[in-house]
């Protein structure tokens, strides 16, 4: 694992727990609110059931009365025998008192301190009742045509058994659904975070050697699927980039060989056996040429990976093109000078955004190439002018040219073209890396680079750099 | 021996011929892949070192169209080091790969051993009787003692000890003792293998009249 992961761990709670407990907490408050609600109904409704049930029975004991039936002979039907259960604990009993508030008459098992209503029932209007609970007892008041009261009541033995069955019956099931939803919250859990543990598994596994190493695609949802694509992506921008740098540093360490080697051998060979001061001094000039060689290489190498590596850290300001060649031909004036070749200018103030030091880089590159591969007695012209919005460089010389087999990849990296015949001699071989460096710098300044060649007659090198806009 | 360097670096070509002529081979230059192929087709080389990125014709290529039909021991010396490049050098026909910078005493040996086995020889030390050559450090000993020879004089014994057993005709040994410069007069060879009578005694190299000479095991 790698350092990062050794962040505080312990307050860092885990998605899938959170998605667990938040799933499974909002199933538990779901479901124990239904069955409370469920209870609540079914006790109420019981209530109600009863209620009606010892009321139907009052009506029927005042309707007696009112037939003139004497108190003490009043009897409840049967049919409510029945209705309210055969167990003595669930039997009806009555009382009935008088306007004077005395008991009149009674029957049945009827609790103690039971007494008549102080708040009389209505004896007109929707609601002609009164009901009390009397511990476990429902008990019923109706006013009687004398003035009088009638209470029925009677324990709810058989509902409070039925409420005690209903309400163990919501707690078991209760709990199984808690735990068949903890079960789903769990899975489900499992289902989010698992792509994403899969997911950063593979991600930490990609390392610097295993770059081709890529997330599987299709993942199980959509996000996590653009987050792998755009994963991917960044993988084989990365690759592409880790590969052009091994590449460059292949193609640097092989680059490097052939003048180690000279030296190498230079310096055994000498060394073998006694020689003449003067096998000495080509052997230390060899050596000197050679050195001064992989110095040049050295420095190209470490412009390009500069140019090419280093990211945005180029800063760019307002710059007159024209003023940077004429700087970069006085520069090169005097090597020109000595191989006989002509430099014309044609230079209009061009004004673009660009790095001081890259551009002159650029200008000198082209210039050194073109007197390099010149002909003795030659010339270079060299042309600056603004052409729409773009700013045209063009070095043209009359040189040895380019075979046309060799032009494509003269921006590859350590390409030389074989057997030219330059003018410097062989020690003045380039590096290889000088068009390539140009055609970096002048890419990192938003412009294009074209060559155009004829063997025998010359090459020109033209880039265009978009223009600056002159400020209004 | 007689060996064919094909290098286009003009200071690493100067160099190789030094360090081989040195070493006391007959040797023969060139800097580009057409005439490198030309002249391994003329002569026969006792070994030819092969840089592989030259002009015109890549040392890949050289060796292909050598291969078609010459079966001369190459070492490829080049400073492309990668595995692939070693591996297509070995299968179109190298016989080993020096990759650079290389050790001139590694470079030396891979060549003693290059034409060693391709005379069939497998040591570097050859008894003759009383008679013992360290082909390795070029000393002779005639019972116990040294024998100074001079480096033509050894190239000759050499060559002639390499493919002992065989009748070596004299134009042979001019082609594989003398370099593409060497102006003197195939003359010269009697001369070399009187001195060598002198210093190791009459009976060691035998003349075939009409033939050429020979060194029988």
């Amino acid at each position: 694992m790698s350092s990062t992961n050794e962040a505080p761990a312990k307050r860092i709670v885990s998605l899938s727990r959170l998605l667990f407990v938040s799933h499974a907490s909002l199933a538990a408050i779901t479901i124990a609110g239904f069955a409370a609600v469920m209870f609540v109904m079914s006790y109420h409704a019981t209530y109600r059931q009863a209620e009606g049930e010892l009321l139907g029975a009052a009506e029927l004991l005042v309707q007696d009365l009112r037939n003139d039936v004497s108190p003490v002979e009043l009897t409840l039907p049967d049919s409510f025998f029945h209705r309210f259960g055969k167990a003595p604990r669930d039997q009806a009993y009555w009382v009935l008192w008088g306007s004077d508030e005395s008991e009149v008459a009674r029957d049945g098992d009827v609790p103690d301190g039971t007494m008549m209503s102080d708040r009389p029932p209505n004896s007109r209007g929707p609601q002609r009742f009164r009901t009390e609970r009397f511990g476990r007892h429902l008990q019923l008041f109706v006013s009687t045509d004398d003035g009088g009261q009638l209470m029925i009541g009677r324990p709810l033995a058989k509902e409070f058994d039925s409420l005690v069955r209903l309400a163990v019956r919501l707690v078991l099931i209760g709990l199984l659904g808690i735990g068949l939803a903890g079960a789903i919250a769990w899975w489900l859990a499992k289902r989010i975070a698992q792509p994403i543990i899969a997911f950063t598994n593979t991600a930490n596994s990609i390392t610097h050697e295993r770059l081709e190493e890529r997330l599987p695609i299709p993942q199980p949802t959509r996000e996590m699927d653009q987050l792998a694509v755009s994963f991917n992506g960044m993988l084989t921008e990365l690759k592409a980039a880790f590969d052009r740098q091994q590449q460059f540093t292949a193609d640097a360490a092989h680059e490097l060989r052939t003048p180690v080697a000279i030296i190498l051998s230079q310096s055994e060979f000498s060394l073998s056996k006694e020689r003449s001061s003067s096998d000495y001094r080509d052997a230390l000039t060899t050596c000197r040429d050679t050195a001064a060689h992989m110095k040049r290489l050295v420095n190209d190498l470490l412009a390009i990976s500069q140019a090419e590596f280093r990211g945005g850290e180029m800063a760019f300001e307002p710059v007159d093109l024209a003023m940077i060649v004429s700087d970069a031909v006085q520069m090169i004036a005097s090597p020109a000078r000595d191989r006989e070749i002509h430099i014309e200018t044609d230079l209009v103030a061009s004004p673009i955004a660009g790095h001081r030091t890259s551009l002159l880089q650029i200008v000198f590159n082209l210039l050194s190439n073109a007197i390099r591969y010149n002909t003795r007695g030659g010339s270079v012209r060299v042309v600056v002018k603004p052409d729409g919005a773009m700013t045209r460089l063009s070095v043209a010389d009359t040189g040895v040219g380019i075979h046309p087999t060799d032009l494509p990849f003269v921006w590859d990296r350590f390409y030389r073209v074989d057997q030219v015949r330059t003018l410097g001699g062989e020690t003045e071989n380039g590096s290889g890396l000088g068009l390539s460096l140009v055609a970096e710098l002048v890419r990192r300044h938003g412009g294009e680079v074209t060559i155009d060649s004829t063997p025998d007659q010359g090459t020109t090198v033209e880039a265009v750099f978009p223009s600056l806009e002159p400020e209004k | 021996m007689r060996i064919l360097v094909v290098e286009d670096q003009p200071d690493l070509l100067r160099l190789l011929r030094g360090i081989l002529e040195e070493a006391g081979y007959a040797v023969d230059t060139s800097a580009d892949g057409n005439e490198g192929l030309a002249k391994a087709l003329t002569w026969p080389y006792d070994a030819i070192v092969l840089d592989l990125m030259l002009p015109k014709l890549s040392g890949l290529e050289l060796l292909e169209r050598l291969r078609v039909r010459h079966k001369t021991p190459v070492l490829i010396l080049s400073a492309r080091d990668a595995v692939p490049d070693r591996v297509r050098g070995l299968d179109l026909g190298a016989d080993d790969y020096l990759p650079k910078p290389f050790e001139q005493n590694e470079l030396l040996a891979r060549l003693r051993a290059l034409i060693r086995r391709s005379a069939g020889q497998a040591q570097t030390t050859v008894e003759l009787g009383d008679i013992v050559i360290d082909l390795r450090s070029k000393a002779v000993q005639r019972d116990g003692e040294a024998i100074a020879l001079t480096a033509k004089e050894f190239m000759l014994l050499e060559y002639l000890v390499t493919h002992r057993g065989r009748v070596i005709s004299r134009d042979e040994l001019v082609d594989h003792l003398s370099d593409e410069n060497d102006e003197s007069n195939s003359n010269v060879l009697e001369v070399y293998v009187s001195y060598l009578r002198k210093k190791l005694g009459a009976e060691l190299i035998e003349t075939k009249r009409g033939f050429g000479y020979v060194i029988n095991e």
